[in-house]
């Protein structure tokens, strides 16, 4: 169980996150959505453990975050592979950390490798890789440390549509495998990525960022992307989502149009 | 007098060491080329050594008939300084050196220097580069001795050293810079988001420093080392000119303009300009492997 409680953040004198909570039981498949801006970066480092919260606590299991852990797992954006390393030596770093000796070592990044769909790739540089490819790299090495949270920025805002897809549903699929449910916290901006994922949808308002609904979604898997209850649960979302958007930034946004 | 040689001699250390950009001028270079349109844009190996080749012989050829037709004591043709540069390596000098005994010197001083200034800025360099409390400590100073050129320390270096430490002096002053402030930049550029990355996986203070701050610092490191090197060369050439005794390929051109043998001194910029080449060269490849990796 992971409980944010009473979160409130801020840079400067900014404020990020005001008084956000919610509970995630273990094993959840969560979904972030919000406007740009609206803190949820801000929200998965606090969770890792990357910065501390200006106010209120995050307990996993009864205990409180204070720095980063091995039981949580971060997967970047920006991939945030290791260039210098293979894709191998990539997924054992956790493990090197953790002082792993390196025969074992081995046979768990080779499961993981297989896990994500790599082998045959396992000496490869970093820069040798498509973008499909490096954030499995990055799910492959946070997945190596077995956590028991994985955080997930955004992860295949790169990608394009076709690769997306197949990463969502691969995604599901080493959720699915893995030993005991890990779960999992994903952050996007993509309404339909997060329907199609999660069991439960956190939509947070503009900055600074509040919980304005936490939707469950109730539909077995595999989904159907184009099912009647997701496109209405998506409809239902995206007017939260623009009941978010501030009256200024419209006219700003629509005026940016006009300049392009 | 004796300064302005110096300059004189650290303009041409430089633009022979930068010859080692060979490939890219030479890309420049065939740009330029497209006008004729038997010359394609990617020629063949055949074709751009032959044109390497057609380079070399018409700068030599130029330069050939330019000392006939200038005819100056001062400006040897190149048949002459092959042959003094030939000479030079079977004959002792008036100094009673071979070049051989030159060549040796300067590198024993680059070595040491180089060596030295490497071993301290490098850790210098990284200690500054993740610790404030280091950089602050240090900067100071550093900003306050960095401006002073190199070769402004040679009289010092002289009186106060001696021969062999006065040169081992220079070229260490010469290359701690570059490489201080290469390594420092380095560590100053290592994406936060890579560290970030570490920390989530379980990296703490030292480990985080040797596994993930040193690899991604470690191509400007070699830069540093590579730019340093070429420095360093530059200024024990300028410092052997200036007064440095016990020999060195400085002191070998220096005597024989002295003595007006300008076949010599060519010869001996020659081999300077190889020896440069040679140095930085080797710095260069470590370097692309490294960038490579
Ligand atoms: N380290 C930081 N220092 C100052 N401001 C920051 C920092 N990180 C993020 N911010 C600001 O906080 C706000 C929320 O950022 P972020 O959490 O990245 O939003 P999101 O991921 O939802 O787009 C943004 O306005 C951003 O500019
Ligand atoms: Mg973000």
């Amino acid at each position: 169980m992971l409980q944010v409680r009473r979160v409130i953040h801020s840079f400067d004198s900014m404020t990020v996150l005001s008084d956000l909570s919610f509970d995630v039981p273990a094993g959840k498949f969560v979904c972030i959505v919000g406007p740009n801006g609206c803190g949820k970066t801000t929200l998965l480092r606090l969770i890792a453990g990357l910065a501390r919260p200006t106010r209120g606590e995050i307990v996993l299991n009864g205990k409180p975050i204070q720095e980063p852990g091995p039981e949580r797992g971060f997967v970047f954006q920006e991939y945030a592979l290791f260039p210098w390393r293979s894709v191998r030596k990539n997924i054992e770093f956790g493990l090197e950390m953790r002082g792993v000796a390196p025969l074992q070592r081995r046979e768990i990044s080779k499961r993981y490798i297989d896990l994500v769909g790599l082998r045959g790739f396992e000496d490869y540089a970093i820069r040798r890789l498509s973008g499909g490819m490096k954030q499995k790299v990055s799910i492959a090495r946070a997945l190596a440390n077995e956590p028991i949270v994985i955080l997930m920025d955004e992860p295949f805002a790169a990608l394009d549509c076709q690769t997306r897809n197949v990463m969502q549903e691969e995604l599901l699929n080493i959720w699915d495998a893995s030993r005991e449910r890990k779960t999992i916290l994903f952050v996007t901006h993509n309404v339909e990525e997060a329907v199609f994922l999660a069991d439960l949808v956190l939509v947070l308002s503009h900055r600074p960022g509040r919980l304005v609904e936490a939707l469950p979604v109730n539909l077995p898997r595999p989904r159907d992307r184009i099912s009647p209850e997701l496109h209405r649960l998506r409809g239902h979302i995206l007017d939260l989502l623009a009941a978010q958007m501030p009256r200024e930034e419209l006219l700003q946004e629509s005026c940016e149009v006009v300049r392009d | 007098m004796a300064v302005k040689a110096a300059g004189e001699g650290i303009g041409t250390a430089s633009q022979r060491v930068e010859t080692r950009d060979g490939p890219r001028v030479a890309s420049i270079g065939l740009r330029m080329l497209d006008a004729f349109p038997f010359v394609t844009r990617h020629p063949s190996l055949v074709t751009r050594h032959g044109l390497s080749l057609l380079s070399i012989a018409s700068f030599l050829a130029l330069w050939h008939l330019l000392a006939i037709v200038i005819a100056s004591p001062y400006l040897p043709t190149p048949l002459a300084v092959a042959r003094a540069a030939i000479a030079a390596f079977f004959e002792r000098d008036f100094l009673g050196f071979t070049i051989q005994q030159h060549i040796a010197s300067s590198l024993v001083r680059i070595v040491w220097g180089f060596g030295l200034a490497a071993l301290l800025a490098v850790p210098l360099g990284l200690a500054s580069g993740w610790l404030r409390s280091v950089e602050h400590l240090t900067g100071p100073v550093v900003e306050l001795l960095r401006p002073i050129p190199p070769l402004a320390w040679i009289p010092f270096a002289i009186y106060f050293f001696g021969d062999p430490f006065d040169a081992v002096f220079i070229v260490f002053l010469a290359a701690f810079f570059p490489i201080l402030l290469s390594t420092l930049a380095g560590v100053k550029a290592v994406d936060p988001i890579l560290i970030d990355a570490a920390r989530t996986l379980g990296a703490k203070r030292l480990r985080l420093f040797l596994q993930v701050v040193l690899p991604a610092a470690l191509g400007n490191i070699v830069t540093g080392m590579r730019i340093g090197l070429g420095v360093g060369w530059m200024c024990i050439m300028a410092a052997e000119m200036v007064g440095v005794k016990g020999g060195g390929l400085g002191v070998y051109i220096w005597s024989m303009g002295e003595i007006g043998r300008f076949d010599a001194v060519f010869a001996g910029m020659a081999i300077i300009g190889v020896v440069g080449i040679a140095l930085t060269g080797a710095m260069g490849w470590v370097e692309k492997r490294i960038s490579k990796a």
